[in-house]
């Protein structure tokens, strides 16, 4: 086509320059995206309560609340035949291991009667990645599942 | 005088150089790089990013303002409402409805302190039980997410939960960086 002469060829340097700039730029995002999950939360309805009031009382289950405090994590349980527990807070982090190991020995306690769901509320300043840290430590641990229905309570004010 | 006949020298050198590349094409050496394999490489490359980028669900920009909290939570991202609280604003589906600070909401009038908020979750519920009318669509599911700091309070956090339970929005899915443990 140049000159009429057929021997033309097209400028695909333009075109590589363009290209190498896109692959460069897209590269250089995808290396700044984020594996982004989500954590399902329940909230708490009186239809759906945790210790299903509705079923015979022989059948009725317990459940936990784990309260986060400033001081420590409080385990309570919703009657009296589950028994408390405290996880202090060491230093400025909260050992979340230790809250596993105790939610464990609720869950494989044979005389303890549990839901899988747990309540779960804090005090208000508490920082939001704690909370997800103990929702964490509740879902599972090593062994395998503990308690995978969290249910958000309102803060402590 | 002297210059003349040097600069015509340089030229004849130059054009002999010239041509004696010109012949050794001719005779069958390197005539020019071959571009169309590089292009397929780079255009098969172009194609699989241009998917990758596309095929995130939600279009989170993260910054200084707005870090999720690391955790193991193994769920997908599900396409939904999505509001975010960053430390300095809370924001519902990318408009800036309420100001934040120092971890509390800027407000004027306590009594209407989360009323923004609540206007514009009223607002998306209502336009998508609209839009599902006309259209025939699935309707309103009342899935929220929440894009929320690491570093916001729990308190805002269940102000925020307590408003949308509100405006109907009853499933909360709260949104992390994944990490393993």
């Amino acid at each position: 086509m140049a000159g009429g002469g057929g021997e033309g060829e097209i400028n695909l340097v333009p075109y590589l320059d363009i290209m190498i700039n896109l692959i460069m730029f897209m590269l250089t995002v995808t290396a700044y995206i984020v594996d982004i999950r989500e954590a399902p939360v329940l909230v708490p309805t009186l239809v759906n309560d945790p210790g299903q009031s509705s079923a015979p009382p022989e059948e009725q289950k317990g459940f936990l609340t784990i309260a986060i405090s400033n001081r420590a994590i409080s385990i309570l349980g919703s009657n009296d035949q589950i028994p408390a527990a405290e996880i202090l807070k060491e230093g400025k982090t909260y050992p979340f291991a230790k809250l596993s190991a105790v939610l464990r020995q609720y869950k494989d306690s044979p005389t303890i009667k549990l839901t899988e769901a747990i309540q779960l509320t804090a005090d208000s300043s508490i920082p939001y990645s704690d909370v997800i840290s103990v929702m964490d430590a509740a879902r599972s641990d090593a062994s395998g599942s503990l308690f995978p229905g969290i249910q958000l309570a309102l803060a402590a004010r | 005088m002297s210059t003349a006949p040097i600069a015509e020298n340089d030229s004849n050198a130059d054009d002999e150089y010239f041509f004696a590349k010109r012949r050794k094409h001719v005779d069958g050496g390197i005539t020019g790089l071959n571009l169309t394999a590089m292009m397929d490489v780079m255009t098969i490359l172009l194609v699989y990013l241009i998917k990758v980028y596309a095929s995130s669900p939600e279009n989170i920009t993260l910054n200084d303002d707005l870090r999720p909290p690391a955790s193991t939570a193994p769920d997908n991202v599900v396409p939904a409402v999505k509001v975010m609280i960053s430390s300095n604003a809370i924001i519902v589906d990318d408009r800036t409805v309420l100001q934040v600070k120092d971890g509390v909401v800027v407000y004027e009038d306590k009594a209407q302190k989360y009323k923004p908020l609540a206007n514009a979750l009223y607002k998306r519920r209502d336009d998508i039980k609209a839009i599902s009318q006309r259209t025939g669509g699935p309707g309103f599911d009342g899935i929220l997410m929440i894009v929320a700091d690491e570093n916001t309070s729990y308190g805002l956090l269940t102000d925020v939960l307590a408003q949308a339970g509100i405006a109907q929005f009853t499933s909360y899915r709260l949104t992390v960086r994944h990490t393993s443990k």
